[in-house]
Protein backbone atom coordinates (compact mmCIF):
# COMPACT_ATOMS: atom_id res chain seq x y z
CA UNK A 1 0.00 0.00 0.00
CA UNK A 2 2.77 2.06 0.67
CA UNK A 3 3.95 1.77 -2.79
CA UNK A 4 1.02 2.78 -4.21
CA UNK A 5 0.97 6.18 -1.91
CA UNK A 6 4.07 6.96 -3.04
CA UNK A 7 3.29 6.17 -6.78
CA UNK A 8 0.57 8.33 -6.74
CA UNK A 9 2.39 11.16 -5.05
CA UNK A 10 4.48 10.78 -7.57
CA UNK A 11 2.18 11.07 -10.26
CA UNK A 12 1.28 14.17 -8.58
CA UNK A 13 4.39 16.07 -8.80
CA UNK A 14 5.43 15.41 -11.90
CA UNK A 15 1.66 16.35 -13.20
CA UNK A 16 2.11 19.79 -11.03
CA UNK A 17 5.44 19.94 -12.71
CA UNK A 18 4.23 19.95 -16.35
CA UNK A 19 1.78 22.41 -15.20
CA UNK A 20 4.33 24.84 -14.66
CA UNK A 21 4.58 28.45 -16.76
CA UNK A 22 7.48 28.25 -19.27
CA UNK A 23 10.35 30.69 -17.52
CA UNK A 24 12.98 32.15 -19.16
CA UNK A 25 16.66 30.35 -19.05
CA UNK A 26 19.86 31.42 -19.25
CA UNK A 27 22.21 30.58 -22.37
CA UNK A 28 25.52 29.75 -23.12
CA UNK A 29 26.33 33.43 -22.30
CA UNK A 30 24.81 33.64 -19.07
CA UNK A 31 22.46 36.07 -20.10
CA UNK A 32 18.21 35.27 -20.00
CA UNK A 33 16.81 34.27 -23.08
CA UNK A 34 13.19 32.58 -23.85
CA UNK A 35 14.68 28.85 -25.28
CA UNK A 36 11.82 26.22 -26.36
CA UNK A 37 12.63 23.09 -28.87
CA UNK A 38 9.52 20.83 -30.34
CA UNK A 39 9.37 18.24 -32.22
CA UNK A 40 7.50 18.23 -35.96
CA UNK A 41 7.04 15.68 -38.42
CA UNK A 42 10.09 15.28 -40.32
CA UNK A 43 9.79 18.05 -43.27
CA UNK A 44 12.60 19.51 -45.74
CA UNK A 45 14.10 22.06 -44.32
CA UNK A 46 14.07 24.69 -46.97
CA UNK A 47 10.13 24.32 -47.23
CA UNK A 48 10.75 24.75 -43.15
CA UNK A 49 12.40 27.98 -43.41
CA UNK A 50 9.99 29.62 -45.74
CA UNK A 51 6.83 28.65 -43.85
CA UNK A 52 8.69 30.10 -40.57
CA UNK A 53 9.15 32.96 -42.65
CA UNK A 54 5.60 33.29 -44.09
CA UNK A 55 4.31 32.97 -40.58
CA UNK A 56 6.29 36.08 -39.15
CA UNK A 57 5.03 38.14 -41.95
CA UNK A 58 1.27 36.76 -41.37
CA UNK A 59 1.32 37.23 -37.53
CA UNK A 60 4.03 39.39 -36.74
CA UNK A 61 4.88 41.87 -39.72
CA UNK A 62 6.80 44.21 -36.73
CA UNK A 63 9.21 41.46 -36.18
CA UNK A 64 11.76 41.64 -39.24
CA UNK A 65 13.99 39.28 -40.97
CA UNK A 66 17.44 40.46 -40.44
CA UNK A 67 19.44 41.46 -43.86
CA UNK A 68 22.36 38.47 -43.20
CA UNK A 69 20.87 35.25 -42.57
CA UNK A 70 23.16 32.55 -41.88
CA UNK A 71 24.43 30.72 -44.49
CA UNK A 72 23.65 27.19 -42.84
CA UNK A 73 19.70 28.05 -44.62
CA UNK A 74 18.55 26.05 -41.87
CA UNK A 75 17.74 28.67 -39.23
CA UNK A 76 15.43 32.32 -39.52
CA UNK A 77 16.94 35.72 -37.91
CA UNK A 78 14.63 38.63 -36.77
CA UNK A 79 14.57 41.61 -34.51
CA UNK A 80 12.01 42.70 -32.78
CA UNK A 81 10.00 44.67 -30.22
CA UNK A 82 7.31 44.34 -27.12
CA UNK A 83 5.71 46.22 -25.35
CA UNK A 84 5.11 45.86 -22.05
CA UNK A 85 2.60 47.11 -19.85
CA UNK A 86 2.29 48.15 -16.15
CA UNK A 87 -0.81 47.54 -13.67
CA UNK A 88 -2.86 50.26 -13.19
CA UNK A 89 -5.74 50.91 -10.82
CA UNK A 90 -7.76 51.06 -14.14
CA UNK A 91 -6.34 49.71 -16.94
CA UNK A 92 -2.69 49.14 -17.87
CA UNK A 93 -0.29 52.10 -19.64
CA UNK A 94 2.49 51.07 -21.95
CA UNK A 95 5.92 51.04 -19.56
CA UNK A 96 8.60 49.83 -21.57
CA UNK A 97 9.88 48.11 -24.57
CA UNK A 98 11.79 45.08 -25.16
CA UNK A 99 13.95 44.81 -27.91
CA UNK A 100 14.87 41.07 -28.45
CA UNK A 101 16.87 39.02 -31.84
CA UNK A 102 14.61 35.93 -32.52
CA UNK A 103 15.93 32.90 -33.77
CA UNK A 104 13.58 29.85 -35.19
CA UNK A 105 16.29 27.24 -36.05
CA UNK A 106 15.47 23.80 -37.44
CA UNK A 107 17.07 20.60 -37.69
CA UNK A 108 16.20 17.30 -38.33
CA UNK A 109 12.41 16.30 -36.89
CA UNK A 110 12.49 19.39 -34.87
CA UNK A 111 12.67 22.96 -34.22
CA UNK A 112 13.82 25.61 -31.63
CA UNK A 113 12.76 29.21 -31.00
CA UNK A 114 14.91 31.35 -29.07
CA UNK A 115 14.62 35.14 -28.15
CA UNK A 116 17.79 36.32 -26.94
CA UNK A 117 20.01 39.54 -26.91
CA UNK A 118 16.71 41.01 -24.42
CA UNK A 119 17.25 44.80 -24.22
CA UNK A 120 14.49 47.09 -22.11
CA UNK A 121 14.21 50.46 -23.31
CA UNK A 122 11.79 52.80 -20.35
CA UNK A 123 9.19 54.82 -21.95
CA UNK A 124 8.06 58.18 -20.78
CA UNK A 125 4.91 59.96 -21.68
CA UNK A 126 6.14 63.01 -24.80
CA UNK A 127 4.02 65.82 -24.86
CA UNK A 128 1.49 65.04 -27.89
CA UNK A 129 0.48 61.75 -24.40
CA UNK A 130 2.27 59.30 -26.39
CA UNK A 131 4.75 56.90 -24.80
CA UNK A 132 8.10 57.01 -26.25
CA UNK A 133 11.12 55.18 -25.32
CA UNK A 134 13.80 57.83 -22.98
CA UNK A 135 17.08 58.49 -25.18
CA UNK A 136 19.83 56.98 -24.49
CA UNK A 137 18.65 54.78 -21.71
CA UNK A 138 18.38 50.81 -21.83
CA UNK A 139 19.03 47.94 -19.50
CA UNK A 140 19.60 44.10 -20.61
CA UNK A 141 16.88 41.94 -18.47
CA UNK A 142 19.64 40.84 -16.10
CA UNK A 143 20.33 45.25 -15.17
CA UNK A 144 16.76 45.47 -15.17
CA UNK A 145 15.85 43.15 -12.04
CA UNK A 146 18.06 45.25 -10.29
CA UNK A 147 16.68 48.89 -11.14
CA UNK A 148 12.87 47.67 -10.80
CA UNK A 149 10.37 46.26 -8.17
CA UNK A 150 10.81 42.48 -8.28
CA UNK A 151 6.90 42.86 -8.53
CA UNK A 152 7.47 44.98 -11.63
CA UNK A 153 10.16 42.53 -12.54
CA UNK A 154 7.77 39.37 -12.74
CA UNK A 155 5.17 41.68 -14.27
CA UNK A 156 7.59 42.14 -17.29
CA UNK A 157 8.80 38.44 -17.29
CA UNK A 158 5.53 37.40 -16.98
CA UNK A 159 4.64 39.21 -20.13
CA UNK A 160 7.89 38.31 -22.00
CA UNK A 161 7.27 34.43 -21.32
CA UNK A 162 3.80 34.72 -22.31
CA UNK A 163 4.23 36.39 -26.01
CA UNK A 164 7.25 33.95 -26.90
CA UNK A 165 4.81 31.01 -25.64
CA UNK A 166 1.89 32.16 -27.71
CA UNK A 167 4.45 33.22 -30.59
CA UNK A 168 5.96 29.22 -30.16
CA UNK A 169 2.41 27.77 -29.94
CA UNK A 170 0.83 29.41 -32.93
CA UNK A 171 4.31 28.57 -34.73
CA UNK A 172 3.38 24.93 -34.19
CA UNK A 173 -0.37 25.37 -35.41
CA UNK A 174 1.33 26.73 -38.49
CA UNK A 175 4.06 24.58 -39.40
CA UNK A 176 1.78 21.67 -38.52
CA UNK A 177 -1.04 21.98 -40.72
CA UNK A 178 -1.69 20.99 -44.22
CA UNK A 179 -2.04 24.29 -45.61
CA UNK A 180 1.46 25.62 -44.49
CA UNK A 181 2.84 22.03 -45.38
CA UNK A 182 2.74 23.26 -49.46
CA UNK A 183 4.50 26.46 -48.68
CA UNK A 184 6.66 26.48 -51.24
CA UNK A 185 10.76 26.40 -50.32
CA UNK A 186 12.71 29.30 -50.56
CA UNK A 187 14.51 29.72 -53.57
CA UNK A 188 17.67 27.69 -54.45
CA UNK A 189 19.33 25.52 -51.78
CA UNK A 190 22.07 26.88 -49.69
CA UNK A 191 25.32 25.74 -49.54
CA UNK A 192 28.14 26.34 -47.14
CA UNK A 193 31.59 26.53 -49.14
CA UNK A 194 33.24 26.11 -45.97
CA UNK A 195 33.03 22.35 -45.38
CA UNK A 196 34.01 20.64 -49.33
CA UNK B 1 -11.03 5.35 4.71
CA UNK B 2 -8.15 3.70 2.59
CA UNK B 3 -10.55 3.73 -0.83
CA UNK B 4 -11.70 7.48 -0.03
CA UNK B 5 -8.39 8.28 -0.28
CA UNK B 6 -7.42 6.65 -3.26
CA UNK B 7 -10.41 7.54 -4.77
CA UNK B 8 -10.11 11.30 -3.97
CA UNK B 9 -5.64 11.22 -4.96
CA UNK B 10 -7.46 9.90 -8.19
CA UNK B 11 -9.90 12.77 -8.88
CA UNK B 12 -7.28 15.62 -7.72
CA UNK B 13 -4.78 14.00 -10.33
CA UNK B 14 -7.15 13.66 -13.28
CA UNK B 15 -8.32 17.57 -12.47
CA UNK B 16 -4.41 18.29 -12.24
CA UNK B 17 -3.84 16.78 -15.95
CA UNK B 18 -6.77 18.19 -17.37
CA UNK B 19 -5.29 21.53 -16.10
CA UNK B 20 -1.75 20.74 -17.58
CA UNK B 21 -3.44 19.73 -20.63
CA UNK B 22 -4.98 23.25 -20.40
CA UNK B 23 -1.53 25.18 -20.63
CA UNK B 24 -0.93 23.50 -24.46
CA UNK B 25 -4.08 25.60 -24.97
CA UNK B 26 -3.17 29.15 -26.71
CA UNK B 27 -2.59 31.39 -24.15
CA UNK B 28 -3.03 34.98 -25.02
CA UNK B 29 -0.25 37.74 -26.13
CA UNK B 30 0.63 40.25 -23.09
CA UNK B 31 -2.71 42.28 -22.89
CA UNK B 32 -3.37 45.69 -24.57
CA UNK B 33 -4.63 47.53 -22.23
CA UNK B 34 -7.30 48.83 -24.18
CA UNK B 35 -7.50 52.66 -23.45
CA UNK B 36 -4.80 53.91 -21.88
CA UNK B 37 -5.16 56.75 -19.02
CA UNK B 38 -2.42 59.07 -17.97
CA UNK B 39 -2.11 62.31 -16.49
CA UNK B 40 -0.62 64.36 -13.46
CA UNK B 41 -1.97 66.69 -10.60
CA UNK B 42 0.57 69.24 -9.49
CA UNK B 43 0.63 71.90 -6.66
CA UNK B 44 3.86 74.53 -5.21
CA UNK B 45 4.20 77.48 -2.64
CA UNK B 46 6.20 80.33 -3.93
CA UNK B 47 7.93 82.31 -1.77
CA UNK B 48 8.93 85.41 -3.45
CA UNK B 49 12.35 86.80 -1.89
CA UNK B 50 10.88 90.35 -2.09
CA UNK B 51 7.97 89.30 -0.27
CA UNK B 52 5.63 90.59 -3.35
CA UNK B 53 2.73 88.91 -3.86
CA UNK B 54 2.65 89.77 -7.61
CA UNK B 55 4.54 87.55 -9.85
CA UNK B 56 7.96 89.40 -9.88
CA UNK B 57 9.21 86.61 -12.66
CA UNK B 58 6.55 86.60 -14.78
CA UNK B 59 7.12 83.37 -16.53
CA UNK B 60 4.74 80.84 -16.79
CA UNK B 61 2.89 78.80 -14.30
CA UNK B 62 4.62 78.94 -10.56
CA UNK B 63 3.64 82.54 -10.24
CA UNK B 64 1.17 82.95 -6.98
CA UNK B 65 4.19 84.11 -4.72
CA UNK B 66 3.55 83.03 -1.16
CA UNK B 67 0.72 80.84 -1.47
CA UNK B 68 0.03 76.96 -1.78
CA UNK B 69 -1.36 76.96 -4.78
CA UNK B 70 -2.59 74.29 -7.76
CA UNK B 71 -1.33 73.91 -10.79
CA UNK B 72 -3.90 71.64 -12.80
CA UNK B 73 -5.32 68.37 -13.19
CA UNK B 74 -4.48 66.80 -16.55
CA UNK B 75 -6.31 63.43 -17.59
CA UNK B 76 -5.84 61.98 -20.91
CA UNK B 77 -6.93 59.14 -22.56
CA UNK B 78 -4.99 57.35 -25.65
CA UNK B 79 -6.17 54.47 -28.07
CA UNK B 80 -4.43 52.86 -30.95
CA UNK B 81 -5.78 50.03 -32.62
CA UNK B 82 -3.84 49.04 -35.88
CA UNK B 83 -3.14 51.99 -37.41
CA UNK B 84 -5.48 54.40 -36.17
CA UNK B 85 -4.64 56.51 -32.98
CA UNK B 86 -6.54 59.33 -31.16
CA UNK B 87 -5.26 61.26 -28.11
CA UNK B 88 -7.48 63.70 -25.60
CA UNK B 89 -6.20 65.27 -23.09
CA UNK B 90 -7.88 67.51 -20.53
CA UNK B 91 -6.75 69.77 -18.35
CA UNK B 92 -8.60 71.58 -15.44
CA UNK B 93 -6.63 74.35 -13.31
CA UNK B 94 -4.47 77.49 -13.50
CA UNK B 95 -1.79 75.77 -15.32
CA UNK B 96 -4.13 74.54 -17.94
CA UNK B 97 -6.16 77.47 -18.31
CA UNK B 98 -6.01 81.13 -18.30
CA UNK B 99 -2.12 80.58 -17.16
CA UNK B 100 -1.84 78.34 -20.61
CA UNK B 101 -3.73 80.39 -22.88
CA UNK B 102 -5.84 83.55 -22.75
CA UNK B 103 -8.89 83.12 -21.35
CA UNK B 104 -11.31 82.75 -24.23
CA UNK B 105 -14.67 84.49 -24.42
CA UNK B 106 -16.42 81.06 -23.67
CA UNK B 107 -14.82 80.95 -20.30
CA UNK B 108 -14.06 77.43 -20.84
CA UNK B 109 -13.56 76.06 -17.05
CA UNK B 110 -10.76 73.37 -18.83
CA UNK B 111 -8.30 73.45 -21.37
CA UNK B 112 -7.72 71.09 -24.14
CA UNK B 113 -4.15 70.01 -24.31
CA UNK B 114 -4.29 67.51 -27.12
CA UNK B 115 -7.25 66.36 -29.02
CA UNK B 116 -6.43 64.47 -32.25
CA UNK B 117 -6.31 61.82 -34.51
CA UNK B 118 -3.59 60.07 -36.10
CA UNK B 119 -2.64 57.32 -39.04
CA UNK B 120 -0.11 55.57 -40.11
CA UNK B 121 -0.44 55.69 -43.88
CA UNK B 122 2.87 53.43 -43.78
CA UNK B 123 5.27 51.71 -41.87
CA UNK B 124 7.01 55.09 -42.08
CA UNK B 125 4.60 58.00 -43.01
CA UNK B 126 2.20 58.96 -40.43
CA UNK B 127 -0.71 61.75 -40.89
CA UNK B 128 -1.89 64.01 -37.39
CA UNK B 129 -4.50 65.61 -37.45
CA UNK B 130 -6.02 67.92 -34.70
CA UNK B 131 -5.18 70.70 -31.96
CA UNK B 132 -1.51 69.52 -30.50
CA UNK B 133 0.93 70.54 -28.44
CA UNK B 134 3.43 72.19 -30.30
CA UNK B 135 6.22 70.62 -31.88
CA UNK B 136 8.00 73.39 -30.56
CA UNK B 137 10.78 74.09 -27.38
CA UNK B 138 12.22 72.24 -24.97
CA UNK B 139 9.79 72.60 -21.90
CA UNK B 140 6.00 71.72 -22.07
CA UNK B 141 2.73 72.57 -19.67
CA UNK B 142 2.54 69.43 -18.04
CA UNK B 143 4.62 69.43 -15.25
CA UNK B 144 5.49 65.51 -15.27
CA UNK B 145 7.37 66.17 -18.79
CA UNK B 146 9.78 69.21 -17.45
CA UNK B 147 12.54 69.17 -14.77
CA UNK B 148 11.90 72.18 -13.53
CA UNK B 149 8.75 73.66 -12.27
CA UNK B 150 8.84 76.99 -13.47
CA UNK B 151 9.51 78.01 -16.91
CA UNK B 152 12.22 79.11 -19.10
CA UNK B 153 11.27 82.55 -20.69
CA UNK B 154 11.42 80.95 -24.59
CA UNK B 155 9.30 78.51 -23.38
CA UNK B 156 6.40 81.16 -21.93
CA UNK B 157 6.82 83.29 -25.18
CA UNK B 158 6.82 80.25 -27.82
CA UNK B 159 3.27 78.32 -28.51
CA UNK B 160 1.79 76.45 -25.93
CA UNK B 161 -0.11 73.82 -29.07
CA UNK B 162 -0.84 74.37 -32.89
CA UNK B 163 -3.91 73.32 -34.75
CA UNK B 164 -3.47 71.81 -37.78
CA UNK B 165 -2.59 68.95 -39.81
CA UNK B 166 0.47 67.15 -40.22
CA UNK B 167 2.82 64.55 -41.84
CA UNK B 168 5.88 62.79 -40.55
CA UNK B 169 8.36 60.52 -42.42
CA UNK B 170 10.52 58.29 -40.91
CA UNK B 171 13.81 57.33 -42.16
CA UNK B 172 14.83 55.61 -39.65
CA UNK B 173 14.82 55.52 -35.94
CA UNK B 174 17.56 58.46 -36.49
CA UNK B 175 16.15 61.13 -38.65
CA UNK B 176 12.65 61.70 -39.21
CA UNK B 177 10.80 64.88 -41.27
CA UNK B 178 7.50 66.45 -40.56
CA UNK B 179 5.64 69.17 -42.36
CA UNK B 180 2.47 70.28 -41.61
CA UNK B 181 -0.01 73.29 -42.19
CA UNK B 182 -1.60 74.80 -38.83
CA UNK B 183 -4.09 77.80 -37.98
CA UNK B 184 -3.24 81.14 -38.68
CA UNK B 185 -2.76 81.68 -34.62
CA UNK B 186 -0.98 80.12 -31.92
CA UNK B 187 -2.87 78.52 -29.08
CA UNK B 188 -6.32 78.71 -30.42
CA UNK B 189 -8.93 76.11 -31.23
CA UNK B 190 -10.05 77.67 -34.09
CA UNK B 191 -8.17 79.96 -36.49
CA UNK B 192 -9.31 83.84 -36.94
CA UNK B 193 -9.42 83.61 -40.47
CA UNK B 194 -7.21 80.82 -42.17
CA UNK B 195 -4.83 77.88 -42.09
CA UNK B 196 -1.83 79.59 -42.77
CA UNK B 197 1.12 78.85 -40.62
CA UNK B 198 3.18 76.16 -42.06
CA UNK B 199 5.57 73.87 -39.39
CA UNK B 200 8.55 71.33 -40.11
CA UNK B 201 10.58 69.52 -37.96
CA UNK B 202 13.78 67.82 -38.56
CA UNK B 203 14.82 64.86 -36.05
CA UNK B 204 18.26 63.76 -35.87
CA UNK B 205 19.44 61.19 -33.46
CA UNK B 206 23.16 61.09 -34.37
CA UNK B 207 24.08 58.78 -31.49
CA UNK B 208 22.61 56.47 -29.38
CA UNK B 209 20.84 59.02 -26.30
CA UNK B 210 21.31 62.41 -28.58
CA UNK B 211 18.25 63.60 -29.88
CA UNK B 212 18.04 67.07 -32.29
CA UNK B 213 14.82 68.74 -33.26
CA UNK B 214 15.36 71.61 -35.65
CA UNK B 215 11.93 72.97 -35.94
CA UNK B 216 10.36 75.82 -38.10
CA UNK B 217 7.13 77.69 -37.46
CA UNK B 218 5.90 80.62 -39.89
CA UNK B 219 3.00 82.34 -40.46
CA UNK B 220 1.80 86.31 -41.96
CA UNK B 221 -0.42 85.84 -38.59
CA UNK B 222 2.09 84.55 -36.47
CA UNK B 223 5.52 85.02 -36.92
CA UNK B 224 7.91 83.39 -37.37
CA UNK B 225 10.00 80.58 -34.84
CA UNK B 226 12.99 78.94 -35.43
CA UNK B 227 14.39 76.35 -32.59
CA UNK B 228 16.77 74.24 -31.85
CA UNK B 229 15.83 71.59 -29.08
CA UNK B 230 18.72 68.56 -28.18
CA UNK B 231 19.03 66.38 -25.07
CA UNK B 232 21.84 64.25 -24.88
CA UNK B 233 22.03 61.33 -22.48
CA UNK B 234 25.89 61.50 -21.96
CA UNK B 235 26.07 58.54 -19.58
CA UNK B 236 23.67 56.98 -17.49
CA UNK B 237 23.69 59.71 -14.45
CA UNK B 238 24.45 62.73 -16.58
CA UNK B 239 22.27 64.26 -19.16
CA UNK B 240 22.39 68.00 -21.20
CA UNK B 241 20.17 69.76 -23.01
CA UNK B 242 20.03 73.13 -24.95
CA UNK B 243 17.25 75.28 -26.23
CA UNK B 244 17.73 77.98 -28.62
CA UNK B 245 15.41 79.88 -30.78
CA UNK B 246 14.85 83.31 -32.34
CA UNK B 247 11.34 84.46 -32.81
CA UNK B 248 10.02 87.96 -34.96
CA UNK B 249 6.51 89.07 -35.06
CA UNK B 250 4.64 89.55 -37.83
CA UNK B 251 4.27 93.08 -39.62
CA UNK B 252 8.14 94.13 -37.74
CA UNK B 253 6.62 94.03 -34.70
CA UNK B 254 9.41 93.23 -32.52
CA UNK B 255 10.71 89.46 -31.37
CA UNK B 256 13.20 87.59 -29.16
CA UNK B 257 16.08 85.41 -28.83
CA UNK B 258 17.67 83.05 -26.46
CA UNK B 259 19.55 79.92 -25.35
CA UNK B 260 19.15 78.02 -22.82
CA UNK B 261 21.23 75.05 -20.73
CA UNK B 262 19.74 72.07 -18.92
CA UNK B 263 22.82 70.02 -17.31
CA UNK B 264 21.51 67.02 -15.24
CA UNK B 265 22.89 64.85 -12.93
CA UNK B 266 21.29 61.80 -11.41
CA UNK B 267 22.46 61.19 -7.96
CA UNK B 268 20.48 57.81 -7.64
CA UNK B 269 17.44 56.08 -9.52
CA UNK B 270 15.05 58.60 -6.96
CA UNK B 271 17.16 62.39 -6.58
CA UNK B 272 18.20 64.45 -9.75
CA UNK B 273 19.79 67.86 -9.76
CA UNK B 274 19.68 70.39 -12.85
CA UNK B 275 20.02 73.94 -13.41
CA UNK B 276 18.71 75.93 -16.14
CA UNK B 277 20.78 78.53 -16.98
CA UNK B 278 19.11 81.16 -19.73
CA UNK B 279 19.88 84.25 -21.67
CA UNK B 280 17.05 85.83 -23.15
CA UNK B 281 16.68 89.16 -25.23
CA UNK B 282 14.06 91.37 -26.05
CA UNK B 283 16.08 91.74 -29.66
CA UNK B 284 14.42 94.81 -30.97
CA UNK B 285 14.60 98.08 -30.14
CA UNK B 286 10.66 98.59 -30.55
CA UNK B 287 7.80 96.65 -30.34
CA UNK B 288 6.14 95.09 -27.20
CA UNK B 289 7.85 93.21 -23.98
CA UNK B 290 8.40 89.44 -23.60
CA UNK B 291 7.78 88.33 -19.74
CA UNK B 292 8.24 91.92 -18.78
CA UNK B 293 11.41 92.44 -20.64
CA UNK B 294 11.22 95.50 -22.46
CA UNK B 295 12.52 96.05 -26.04
CA UNK B 296 16.42 96.18 -26.07
CA UNK B 297 16.80 94.45 -22.67
CA UNK B 298 17.94 91.17 -22.11
CA UNK B 299 17.45 89.06 -19.06
CA UNK B 300 20.07 86.11 -17.35
CA UNK B 301 18.43 83.43 -15.22
CA UNK B 302 19.73 80.83 -13.61
CA UNK B 303 17.16 78.08 -11.78
CA UNK B 304 18.73 75.26 -9.77
CA UNK B 305 16.04 72.53 -9.27
CA UNK B 306 16.01 69.22 -7.61
CA UNK B 307 13.74 66.24 -8.39
CA UNK B 308 13.67 63.27 -5.83
CA UNK B 309 11.00 60.86 -6.77
CA UNK B 310 8.93 58.75 -4.44
CA UNK B 311 7.09 56.37 -6.34
CA UNK B 312 4.45 58.38 -8.41
CA UNK B 313 5.18 61.21 -6.69
CA UNK B 314 8.19 64.35 -7.32
CA UNK B 315 9.12 66.79 -5.41
CA UNK B 316 10.50 69.53 -6.84
CA UNK B 317 12.19 72.24 -4.89
CA UNK B 318 13.91 74.80 -6.85
CA UNK B 319 15.45 78.75 -6.26
CA UNK B 320 15.77 81.00 -9.26
CA UNK B 321 17.71 84.07 -9.45
CA UNK B 322 16.79 86.36 -12.46
CA UNK B 323 19.15 89.18 -13.33
CA UNK B 324 18.04 91.83 -15.92
CA UNK B 325 20.55 94.42 -17.98
CA UNK B 326 19.27 97.51 -19.76
CA UNK B 327 15.90 97.74 -17.64
CA UNK B 328 14.23 97.44 -13.96
CA UNK B 329 11.73 94.80 -14.67
CA UNK B 330 11.11 93.46 -11.40
CA UNK B 331 10.28 95.00 -8.11
CA UNK B 332 12.11 95.11 -4.39
CA UNK B 333 10.16 95.30 -1.71
CA UNK B 334 9.81 98.61 -0.97
CA UNK B 335 8.34 98.81 -4.14
CA UNK B 336 10.94 100.20 -6.01
CA UNK B 337 12.02 99.07 -9.51
CA UNK B 338 15.30 96.58 -9.52
CA UNK B 339 17.28 94.68 -12.18
CA UNK B 340 17.14 91.52 -10.48
CA UNK B 341 14.38 88.77 -8.44
CA UNK B 342 14.48 85.85 -6.64
CA UNK B 343 11.93 82.97 -5.37
CA UNK B 344 11.90 79.36 -3.75
CA UNK B 345 9.73 76.70 -5.09
CA UNK B 346 8.20 73.60 -3.20
CA UNK B 347 6.42 71.69 -5.82
CA UNK B 348 4.97 68.25 -5.98
CA UNK B 349 3.59 66.64 -9.04
CA UNK B 350 2.47 63.27 -9.20
CA UNK B 351 1.84 61.43 -12.72
CA UNK B 352 0.37 58.08 -13.96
Amino acid sequence: MKKLYTILIALLLSISSYAQKNTLTTGDDGKLMYYHVSNMPAADTSRSLAAAKAFLKKYYPDIKPTKDQPINGSSLNAKGKLTLYSKGLIAGQEDGLLQFDLTIAFKEAKYRVMATNLIYLPLQRNRFGLFTPVPGISYTLEELSKKVKDTQYENYTRQITTFFGYLDQQLFRYLTNTETKQAKPLGTKRISTKDW
Amino acid sequence: MKKTFLLSVALSSLLLTAKAQDTTKVTPVPADPGLTFFGSVDTYYKLDFAGRKNANIQTSFANEANSVSIGMIDLGVKKKYNKALFVGELSFGPRGQYQSIPNSADGNSFHIQNLYVGYDLTDKLNVTAGYMATFVGYEIIAPSGNFNYSTSYLFTNGPFQNAGLKFTYAFSDKLSLMAGIFNDNWNVYESSKEVSTFGGQLMVSPVKGWNAYLNVLSGKMSGTELDLTTAYQITDKFKMGINAATYSAPNDGGGFSGVALYPQYAISSAVALGLRGEYFKNKTATGGSYSAIPPGSSVKAFTFTANIKAGGLTFIPEVRLDNASKSMPYVKSNGMPTKSASQFVLAAVYAF
